[in-house]
């Protein structure tokens, strides 16, 4: 158990951490670093000069720091699978009693190894947009069902309860809207790189004229967010006053990255979208799925 | 408790973000890192309205270079459909040029490259096809571009961009999507340093 707990925590984590790197291969533009997959260049440790460059491979392509910090994701990946993997076995070992641990657990394996698939498509189709995006969205659905497990596994002897109330729908809402709203952004940034391409001489500021009514939705669901989220943190907060208990803590956390993500947006729009404010829009976008999904399984033990 | 929850935390976040910051900005300027390859030679060759084109029609400019002819069966149609679309996405840039070079001249003359011009909808003077005797062709394809194969019919399929000293700064696989991200981003850089 107490392994599990382990196990099942730090890939939570090393997740998390996966997704900002997997942002920064985006932002950094590093995507192609390696034109092929799984393998860089034709060797497993990326090539240092042109001269270790396979015949036949265009060395136009070779760069060596974009090459690094598209395969340092690949072994960020790789690392993640096994941890999942790790954890996966403990669950069929020792956890078999808890359906929603084992299933969980074997899902969440299943997920990252299509998922490293999956990002092999990302490379071969040349970062088409609808695949990018799709490889982002896994992720979270990942990194929510290792929330998930996290969560079950400290409130393994605790009854559930069934009642459905108000908070908890509203927090289920939250959690749906938020993976709506960030597929939303990923939209708005494919639209940015489309006209990246099209229209190379465009500066930051022309392209951001140019953005079609994607951006206006983003910015309304936004809104929508924000309301929800003080409705939410009304509701939590009659119940369980205070940052004292788990709910309490990540209503306050919500509350905080629903702020800094609206300061962030409006950053993003006045600066010319700087890549690091970019990565950190993604980032905490991620991180505001996992505190609505927490606190929708903390009430849900209430 | 918590401060031992917080602070590895803090730690982590403050690492994971300074990184960040080093990795874009390196990326950033290896991105638009372009290598001093070779020096052009002068040459002398003829456009199809005539007129003479040379070094000097290169100097302050940003220039693609490819090798096609055409009556070419695959791949030059296909290489100059390609160029067509970045002509089309540069048109805003009149610093940046356009060039193909014939290598079959003895059946290319000016009138057939001028009806070859008309087939992409060249309006204007940024796309410039050029024309001279093949032993000039072999020796600018040669010498001066460093490129193989028995011409016309192993031509090169590559790109070849040229700056505004007639410098080569790189080449790029014209049938190859990300070769041609790649070539779009070095021509923004190119433009930026011109400048």
């Amino acid at each position: 158990m107490q392994a599990y707990r382990r196990s099942v925590l730090i890939s939570t984590i090393l997740t998390y951490v996966l997704i900002f790197i997997g942002g920064l291969v985006r932002v950094s533009g590093a995507g192609l670093g390696c034109p092929d997959w799984p393998k860089c260049f034709g060797r497993w440790i990326p090539p240092t000069s042109l001269d270790q460059l396979p015949v036949g491979m265009d060395p136009a392509l070779f760069n060596i720091t974009l090459a690094w910090i598209e395969y340092f994701n690949r072994l960020a990946g790789v690392l993640i699978g096994l941890s999942i993997l790790i954890t996966a076995i403990l669950a069929v070992r020792f956890l078999r009693h808890d359906r929603s641990l084992l299933r969980g657990s074997i899902a969440a394996l299943l997920l990252v190894v299509f998922q490293g698939w999956q990002g092999s498509r990302v490379v071969s189709s040349v970062l088409e947009p609808v695949v990018v995006t799709l490889h982002l969205f896994l992720a979270l659905i990942l990194v929510s069902i290792l929330l998930f497990l996290t969560h079950r596994v400290y409130h393994l002897n605790k009854p559930r309860s069934a009642r459905e109330d108000l908070p908890r729908r509203l927090t289920r809402i939250l959690f749906a809207v938020t993976l709506v709203q960030t597929v939303f952004g990923t939209q708005i940034r494919s639209e940015l790189e489309m006209l990246a391409r099209n229209f190379p001489l465009l500066n930051d500021f022309e392209r951001l004229a140019r953005l079609g009514p994607a951006n206006n939705w983003h910015i309304i669901i936004g809104l929508g967010i924000t309301l929800l989220v003080i409705w939410i943190a009304i509701q939590i907060w009659l119940k369980l006053p205070g940052f004292r208990s788990l709910a309490g803590m990540m209503t306050g956390l919500i509350i905080l990255l629903t702020l800094s993500q609206i300061l962030i947006g409006i950053l993003l729009l006045q600066n010319g979208l700087p890549a690091m404010l970019q990565v950190s829009h993604t980032w905490l976008a991620s991180l505001m799925l996992g505190a609505a999904l927490l606190l929708n399984l903390e009430y849900s033990y209430l | 408790m918590k401060m031992k929850i917080i602070i590895p935390a803090a730690l982590g976040l403050l690492i994971l973000f300074s990184t960040a910051l080093w990795v874009i900005q390196k990326a950033g300027q290896e991105r638009g890192r372009l290598p001093l390859l070779y020096e052009l030679p002068s040459f002398e060759f003829t456009t199809a309205d005539s007129q003479k084109f040379g070094l000097n029609q290169l100097s302050g400019k940003i220039s693609l270079f490819d090798f096609i002819y055409t009556s070419c069966p695959g791949p030059c149609p296909r290489m100059s459909a390609t160029m067509a679309v970045l002509y089309e996405q540069f048109s805003d840039a009149a610093q940046v040029q356009f060039v193909s070079v014939s290598v079959d001249p003895g059946r290319d003359s000016l009138s057939v490259l001028r009806r070859y011009r008309r087939q992409y909808g060249v309006i204007d003077q940024r796309w410039f096809f050029l024309q001279a005797p093949i032993e000039a062709v072999i020796r600018l394809y040669e010498e001066g571009f460093h490129l193989g194969g028995f011409l016309p019919v192993e031509h090169s399929t590559k790109f070849i961009l040229v700056d505004d000293r007639g410098r080569i700064r790189g080449y790029y696989d014209s049938t190859d999507a990300m070769s041609m991200n790649i070539l779009r981003t070095h021509i923004v850089e190119l433009i930026r340093m011109m400048k």
